[in-house]
């Protein structure tokens, strides 16, 4: 029969992030926090430092006053090529899928956070309590995603449902999947478009000339990690007065 | 040395005479053990044999049956006196989202009523239940909640949709053929063609219409899956199923 | 052996025991439109209450709302967001939300449950027995929610009065007297090259942020980068988002604007045409008396003449440019000198009505929908308080205006509606104003009713979002009981009407809204339909309707600003006592706004974008006041005013002008459901009641305050680690560029850098 299963492996999903274009309104956070069921970070979690956040937008201070500035990045798992969390899970909890992503299997971890320790990014978060939801907010939760429970590491997924969902809409419709198809919630949130996410297996798609930007860097590059983020340099006009970088 | 002999000697009588009881009570304690590791066993890798409560099914709030509704042929009314034809629904007809979604779906209240406020014994214990929860006869309005069968833990996501888009398609894919598809089924094996969403259903959920009450008769557990995925060529990555 | 294995296999079933809900499926009674079609829903609505007018889309699956997106085709926000939407969805299933009507015998006695009949008997009586006498309070309102507002009060010879916090109409009446424009333009920064914006953090909460940030993300794609500066005492979203930052001192932004302008005019920058233009649209002579001189350096505004300069010359030769203001650039006594003397310098780019700049919008495509709404100015607001407080007011109903929580303590909101016989107060969470009401009636959220509305600012060309039930109702999980047996408010409103209104509900009125709109016949590139009925479904489907063919070529009659008592825009000296040398500057919190969005956990656990501060209420103190004063993180600071004193926990910033202390608003309820109450310290209760000179609107920017440590110190609730995050290195993790250099060449450059300063540092 000519019906195929639905392909998998096919595609490779990489995201750019314009940090020039981010201006820390934390839409992506919230849309996320929505579409995954991340736990409500209570006031404790806090002052724990035990708060979940898939993704985060950090602030960082440059200069003093009055010529201070403030800058903002999104960051969230990086999807490494070459991921220092995979090799260090004992029970194969999280590895490399072949579409590009950095899975974590909910169901066969067994909470030793040796990952969470490995990540030079800081985008793993544990369950250190079981989540409450107040009944009738169990309301909103996403029938796509898994609840997470107690003692289990968490992280962005990129979306994996949405990718399925993707996928399996535009094999429904015998179609290829079309560029912009298949949209993160943080991406479809952000109010800039400083996100954008696709397939970088095919050079056309909107992510793969992005990443070819002459302003596209990848986080920590030193490491070596690979990531399939590429971030896109913030421009500063200040900088060429200078002649040298901003800070300081 | 000849106490000694002497102690041995009782010991080994009183040994004798407990010895039976001793391999008795072993032997007992080992059956108990096989069987609740058979049990453990068998529940853990599919479905548990049906002892202690633990069989597939439930009494669900309205005693719907399948037979009446989706079987084929003849069969005897709820209350035995009349031979009635069973009415042959497509199973899609009330699982409407089935072939569009990732849950099959139960069908509302309302859908029930499309026929039942006109055909059935309006009279009947079970259909007053229907009747009571679309609210009529001055009864308010409430839900029903049925009792889950076949339920997927939570951290699986299991989508009807793609299964019965595959099934239909590739027909010498499907289990547990019942004997009033088997025809349709060689048929489109043999033309190389397309069976009904229909006809796909068995492969997990078996004869359904054949069911009183319907209860799990595949395992479904991930072992299950994985052999499916494995024998079809579809993927067998962790995240197509757990995200 | 075997009992114990039995045992501990029971101990393991029994923890593993799922919970009920899980084997359980539900048949609802009705069939939700998701299981008819077999698909999950997105259903396009919009959110009347919130700013700027977006349209949204729903997830709706099985009936139960689950997410809530930017609807991708209006035009105002084209798909994208603000961390508020999803918060929204917390008011639907929100824990708290009343039940059902509730009811108080006696002014402060104890509110007993009432069925629904004995509610609207209550209502209707109440409503007929004050005829003449009766006021409706409501937040801004634009759509047909305003008209029914408006209508209704006029049907029972009243008046409706909305609230808003902060934007009281300094904004509308500058607009108003430079553009004789009667709403807000809409702003082309995604076609300007310069945008020169004061005090309103537009990024974040002012006016329409979404579809702003939108404009924003263009402006930043457009060659050459766009170039941003930004006028304000604090570093706001937008601050931090701008290439140059003005950190003026309060109230000096209309002088700012003012001697920028005169540079220009001085250094013939700009064509001749423009600055006479410039000129006839200031107070007379005000351009003559103002000297660069005497708003520069930190004696004056805090802004060095070099910087006024350099920006002047962007600002004229680097076109198309645009300026504008709001927020705290309007909160002080000379709010309005200050907004057009901001807006006026688009008369000096050529902005007004071009591409890049100010775009007039035409009115509504209904006839009497309004189209524009702006909170009462506080002038009125006292009248009418007065008046509650005389007895001459019988029936109070307010909706979507947290009165009691708003209000300056001095006014003593909770005093006046002491007086008032009847207080009515719909809402779904108790707040502050419904725990005074003598009726309260459980209202249905945005995404349980009918409604429209129409942006503001609209996209330059005529546009209506139709709001539309996306739930039934809202259900308990398992699908057994309601969660509140709610109304609707513009519902009720018409049906105590009595058909007064012309519809017996808001569906009817929205109906009848597209209806005329299809008699319009007009070509739009929204919804054409070849009947009423296809058209109906068509604007249901698309969210509303918008014809881009529909804008106007310049805005009404544009008549010379005229600032009565102040044109020079000289700042009173605001009423202040012993040791209050700092300027309070409250501002609009990004997750829950003015306070209307505190309910949900969502917006309390939003990180601040800039403090990452959440659950609680926090003041930015200049990191160089807060060495002078030993004041450090988590310090809780004792904020005085003549008229009242609040608490908030430090957060030395590096971005604030020393000498003001900026607080967020919105918390401090005393009720407010389980996430909100007791949360914090409201600010708008230590501010003091002083005036904008033109229109009597709050001066909230403007109040003198002490600040003193209380001695405690506690643990800052916030996102962020526990060290102020400054770079490592140069370029982690932000790698900033020069404007045209590439990533590589900046990263070499970094590297060069580093070296030279291990070198430097071994020399050493």
């Amino acid at each position: 029969m000519t019906t195929q299963p639905e392909t998998f492996g096919k595609h490779r999903w990489g995201m750019t992030i314009d940090v020039d274009r981010c201006t820390g309104c934390q839409a992506c956070v919230i849309a996320c926090q929505a579409e995954n069921n991340v736990p409500l970070n209570t006031e404790q979690q806090y002052e724990r430092g035990r708060a979940i956040a898939w993704i985060r937008v950090e602030r960082y201070w440059e200069g003093e006053f009055p010529n201070v500035k403030a800058r903002f990045i999104p960051i969230l798992c990086q999807h490494c090529e070459n991921a220092p969390c995979e090799p260090v899970c004992p029970v194969y909890a999280t590895y490399h899928n072949a579409e590009g992503l950095n899975v974590q299997v909910y169901n066969r971890c067994v909470g030793t956070k040796y990952c969470a320790n490995g990540c030079p990014y800081i985008v793993r978060f544990f369950n250190w309590w079981e989540p409450v939801w107040p009944e009738t907010l169990r309301n909103q939760l996403n029938p796509d995603v898994t609840v997470r429970s107690r003692g289990i590491m968490e992280k962005c997924s990129f979306c994996q449902q949405r990718i399925r969902r993707g996928v399996r809409q535009a094999a429904r419709e015998s179609r290829e999947l079309r560029d912009g198809d298949i949209q993160t919630a943080c991406q479809q949130a952000c109010p800039t478009e400083a996100i954008v996410f696709g397939d970088i297996a095919n050079p056309e798609t909107r992510v793969s000339k992005m990443r070819k930007d002459d302003r596209a860097y990848r986080m920590l590059e030193s490491l070596n990690t690979d990531p399939a983020i590429v971030y896109l340099a913030a421009v500063d006009p200040d900088k060429a007065a200078t002649g040298e970088a901003a800070h300081g | 040395m000849e106490y000694m002999k002497e102690r041995n000697r009782t010991a080994s009588l009183r040994f004798k005479i407990i010895f039976p009881f001793i391999a008795l009570g072993g032997l007992v304690v080992t059956a108990a053990m096989a069987a609740i590791t058979v049990f453990i066993l068998t529940a853990w890798m599919g479905q548990p044999i049906p002892v202690f409560g633990f069989e597939q099914t439930f009494d669900q709030p309205i005693a719907f049956p399948h037979t009446r509704h989706a079987g084929t042929g003849m069969m005897k009314s709820v209350d035995g006196t009349q031979e009635l034809q069973a009415l042959g629904l497509d199973c899609t007809f009330c699982h409407r989202t089935v072939t569009t979604q990732l849950n099959a779906g139960v069908p509302a209240v309302q859908q029930c009523m499309f026929c039942h406020q006109a055909i059935g014994p309006q009279s009947s214990p079970e259909l007053q239940k229907l009747r009571a929860a679309a609210g009529l006869d001055g009864a308010v309005k409430t839900p029903v909640d049925w009792r889950r069968i076949h339920r997927l833990p939570d951290h699986v996501r299991f989508v009807h949709e793609a299964h019965i888009r595959y099934l239909t398609a590739n027909p010498e894919a499907i289990n547990n053929v019942p004997e009033q598809n088997k025809a349709a089924v060689q048929s489109a094996v043999q033309s190389n063609g397309q069976v009904m969403p229909s006809m796909v259903c068995s492969t997990c959920h078996g004869d359904v219409a054949s069911m009183d009450k319907v209860k799990q008769v595949e395992p479904l557990k991930m072992g299950q899956c994985v052999n499916c995925h494995r024998d079809n060529n579809a993927p067998t990555d962790c995240a197509v199923c757990h995200h | 052996m075997a009992g114990s294995a039995v045992s501990a296999g029971a101990v393991a079933f029994v923890a593993c025991k799922l919970p009920e809900h899980e084997l359980v499926i539900e048949s609802p009674v009705e069939m939700p439109e998701d299981l008819v079609r077999g698909e999950d829903a997105w259903y396009a609505t919009s959110w009347g209450d919130a700013t700027g007018g977006d349209g949204l889309i729903v997830r709706v699956m099985q009936g139960r709302a689950k997410k809530i997106a930017g609807n991708p085709d209006f035009p105002v926000n084209l798909g994208k967001q603000s961390s508020r939407y999803d918060t929204a969805l917390q008011s639907l299933y929100h824990p708290d939300r009343i039940q059902q009507p509730l009811a108080r015998r006696s002014k402060g006695g104890v509110a007993s449950k009432l069925s629904w009949p004995e509610a609207e008997r209550r209502f209707l009586d109440v409503i007929e027995q004050s005829d003449g006498k009766i006021v409706i309070v409501t937040n801004p309102l634009r759509g047909h929610l305003g008209l029914v507002a408006t209508q209704f009060a006029g049907l029972f010879n009243g008046r409706h009065l909305a609230f808003d916090p902060v934007e009281q109409g300094v904004l509308h009446t500058a607009v108003k007297k430079l553009f004789g424009a009667d709403r807000l333009p809409d702003m082309d920064i995604a076609n300007a090259h310069t945008v020169l914006s004061f005090g309103a953090d537009w990024l974040s909460t002012w006016v329409s942020p979404v579809g702003m940030s939108v404009k924003y993300g263009k402006f930043r794609g457009q060659k050459g980068h766009g170039y941003l500066v930004h006028v304000e005492s604090r570093m706001s979203m937008t601050a931090a988002a701008a290439d140059r930052w003005l950190a003026v001192k309060p109230g000096w932004e209309g002088k700012v604007a003012l001697a920028i302008g005169k540079i220009i005019v001085d250094g013939n920058m700009v064509p001749a045409a423009n600055s006479a233009a410039y000129r006839a649209h200031l107070p007379a002579g005000a351009l003559d008396r103002v000297t660069v001189n005497g708003v520069a350096g930190e004696a004056n505004s805090g802004i060095s003449e070099a910087r006024l300069r350099e920006v002047a010359v962007k600002f004229a030769k680097s076109t198309p440019a645009v300026a504008f203001g709001g927020g705290s650039a309007g909160a002080h006594t000379n709010g309005t000198f200050n907004l057009t003397a901001i807006f006026a310098l688009n008369y000096l780019s050529g902005a007004v009505g071009s591409k890049g700049g100010l775009i007039f919008n035409p009115g509504s495509p209904v006839v009497g929908v309004p189209d524009s709404a702006r909170g009462a100015s506080f002038e009125e607001w006292e009248r009418e308080l007065a008046q509650w407080r005389a007895g001459n007011v019988k029936t109070v109903i307010i909706r979507g205006a947290n009165i009691v929580h708003g209000f300056p303590k001095s006014v003593d909101v909770a005093g006046a509606l002491a007086k008032v016989p009847n207080v009515i107060v719909f809402a779904s969470v108790l707040d502050d104003t419904a725990a005074q009401a003598d009726l309260v009636l459980p209202e249905k959220t945005f995404l349980e009713t009918w409604g429209s509305d129409i942006p503001e600012p609209a996209p330059g060309y005529q546009a209506l979002g139709i709001q539309q039930p996306v739930v039934g109702s809202a259900l308990s999980v398992d699908g057994t009981e309601l969660l509140t047996d709610s109304r609707g408010f513009g519902d009720m409103l018409l049906w105590a009407s009595g058909g007064g209104l012309g519809a017996a509900d808001m569906r009817e009125l929205v109906r009848k809204a597209s209806d005329s709109l299809y008699d319009l016949n007009s070509a739009t590139d929204s919804v054409s339909a070849p009947s009423k009925d296809l058209f109906w479904t068509g604007v249901l489907q698309r969210g509303g309707w918008w014809d881009t063919k529909s804008g106007v070529a310049q805005s009404g009659s544009a008549t010379s600003a005229v600032i009565g008592t102040n044109p020079d825009g000289a700042l009173s000296a605001p009423p202040h006592g012993e040791g209050e040398v700092f300027t309070l500057v409250p501002f609009v919190s990004n997750a829950w706004l003015d306070g209307r969005l505190a309910a949900a956990p969502w917006a309390q656990a939003t990180p601040d974008p800039v403090s990452s501060a959440v659950w609680g209420t926090w003041a930015e103190v200049s990191k160089h006041d807060a060495e002078e004063m030993g004041i450090k993180e988590g310090d809780i600071l004792l904020i005085r005013s003549t008229v009242g004193e609040i608490e908030a926990l430090a957060y030395p910033h590096p971005g604030v002008r020393p000498g003001t202390i900026c607080v967020p608003t919105g918390q401090g309820h005393e009720h407010n459901g389980r996430y909100a109450e007791k949360r914090g310290s409201n600010v708008f209760a230590a501010l003091v009641d002083q005036k904008d000179s033109e229109t009597g609107a709050l001066a909230w920017a403007a109040t003198r305050v002490r600040v003193q440590r209380k001695g405690v110190t506690t643990k800052f609730t916030k996102f962020e680690g526990n060290v102020e995050a400054y770079p490592i290195e140069p370029g982690v993790p932000i790698l900033v560029v020069s404007p045209g250099q590439s990533a590589h060449e900046a990263q070499e450059e970094n590297h060069e850098h580093v070296k030279r300063e291990i070198s430097e540092r071994a020399e050493r």
